[in-house]
C-alpha cells in the first residue's frame, strides 16, 4: 500500500534537503519525479518532438539531476536548474542527431516535417503541423521565449529569471517569434 | 484569423501512450540500476612501484614539454580571434543573416547590452524604427507591470 504522506506536495526546500540526505534520497527523488515529470516532459517534447526520443531524453535528464542534487547550489530555483538541464539535453540530442541547422539552433521544415510524421503520438490536424513546423524552424532564444509564453503563460518576469535575460529582450524575441509564425502561416494556402 | 491558428496551436497536439506518466519513475529506477553508480574507478596514477612512478613522471614531463614546443611554435606572434565558417555553406549563412539580421539589432537595442559608442547611430535606420514602434504595440499594457 502507497505511504499516504507521499502524495503530500513538497516544497522546492523539501524536496531538496530530502534528496540531499542519504536516507530519504530515493523518496525525495521519487517525490520529485512526481511533482515536476511532465512539466519537464513537454519542455524536451516540444525541442524534440518526437515521443520516443522526449521519453528517453527525459529519463536521462532525471537521471543527471539525481547524480547531480548535491552540486545544486540553490542560487536559482529547482525548476529553473531542471529545466536547464532538460532544456540542454533536448539541444544536445538534435545537435548529436544533426537535426538543427548549423547557424541559431532551428530546425529545417524537412526534418519536423520527417518527425511529426513518423511520430504516432502526435495529434494534429495540417495547420497544428504547420504550426508545429513554424515554431520548430525559430532560432532557440525565439523559440524558447514563444513557447514559454504561449504554452505555459510565463510572466516576463519569471521567465527573465530563468532565461537571464532582460524582460525587454524577451518581448522583442516574442515579437520576432510571432510575426515569423504569422508569415510561415500566411505563405500557405490553408 | 491568424488567432484562430493560434488557438489551434495551444491544443494539446503532443499525446503519450496511455498511463505513460504513471510508469515512469519506476522506469527511470530501471535504467539507474542497469546504468550503475555513476562514479567511475578511479586509478591512481602512483599505483604500483616506485620504479614505473618515477617512470610516469618522467614521461608526463616529456609529454608537457613537447605540447608547450608544439603550441608555441605553431601560434603566429600576431594573431587576432577569427571565427571559422569554413565549414558552413554560404547560403545557410545568407538565410540565417536574411531570417535573423534585424532580430539581433532590435535585441542588442531593447537589451541594451554591448552597444558600442556609436551603436544609436543604428536609430536612424528607418527600418528599425518601423519594428521598434510595431513591437511597442504589440505589448499589452499588462506586461508592463
Amino acid at each position: 500500500m502507497e505511504d499516504l504522506s507521499e502524495r503530500i506536495i513538497k516544497t522546492d526546500e523539501e524536496l531538496i534537503a530530502m534528496m540531499q540526505d542519504a536516507v530519504q534520497r530515493e523518496q525525495g527523488f521519487r517525490l520529485l519525479i512526481r511533482q515536476y515529470k511532465e512539466q519537464l516532459y513537454y519542455v524536451i517534447r516540444r525541442i524534440v518532438l518526437d515521443h520516443e526520443d522526449a521519453d528517453d531524453i527525459f529519463q536521462n535528464t532525471m537521471i543527471k539531476i539525481f547524480r547531480n542534487i548535491d552540486r545544486f547550489e540553490q542560487k536559482s530555483s529547482l525548476y529553473t536548474w531542471m529545466y536547464r538541464i532538460a532544456s540542454n539535453e533536448a539541444i544536445s540530442f538534435l545537435r548529436s542527431q544533426k537535426r538543427l541547422a548549423t547557424l541559431g539552433d532551428s530546425m529545417s521544415e524537412e526534418v519536423s516535417e520527417r518527425l511529426l510524421a513518423a511520430d504516432p503520438y502526435f495529434d494534429g490536424d495540417e495547420i497544428q503541423k504547420e504550426l508545429v513546423k513554424a515554431v520548430a524552424a525559430l532560432p532557440e532564444k525565439q523559440r524558447e521565449v514563444f513557447q514559454l509564453k504561449y504554452y505555459d503563460d510565463m510572466k516576463y518576469s519569471e521567465m527573465s529569471k530563468l532565461l537571464h535575460t532582460s524582460e525587454g529582450a524577451l518581448k522583442a524575441s516574442y515579437f520576432h517569434a510571432v510575426r515569423k509564425i504569422e508569415s510561415h502561416l500566411n505563405n500557405l494556402n490553408l | 484569423m491568424q488567432e484562430q491558428y493560434f488557438d489551434r496551436l495551444r491544443k494539446d497536439t503532443f499525446k503519450v501512450p496511455e498511463n505513460y506518466f504513471d510508469g515512469l519513475e519506476e522506469s527511470i529506477f530501471d535504467r539507474m540500476k542497469q546504468e550503475g553508480p555513476s562514479e567511475g574507478k578511479l586509478i591512481p596514477l602512483t599505483s604500483g612501484s616506485s620504479g614505473s612512478s618515477s617512470r610516469i613522471w618522467w614521461i608526463s614531463g616529456a609529454v608537457a614539454a613537447c605540447l608547450a614546443a608544439l603550441i608555441y611554435f605553431s601560434i603566429p606572434a600576431d594573431q587576432s580571434p577569427v571565427y571559422d565558417l569554413s565549414g558552413i555553406e554560404n547560403e545557410e549563412i545568407i538565410q540565417y543573416l536574411n531570417e535573423n539580421a534585424d532580430d539581433v539589432e532590435l535585441d542588442l537595442l531593447v537589451n541594451n547590452e554591448g552597444i558600442a559608442g556609436n551603436a544609436f547611430d543604428l536609430l536612424k535606420n528607418e527600418q528599425l524604427n518601423a519594428d521598434s514602434e510595431e513591437l511597442l504595440d504589440n505589448i499589452s499594457i499588462e506586461d508592463l507591470y
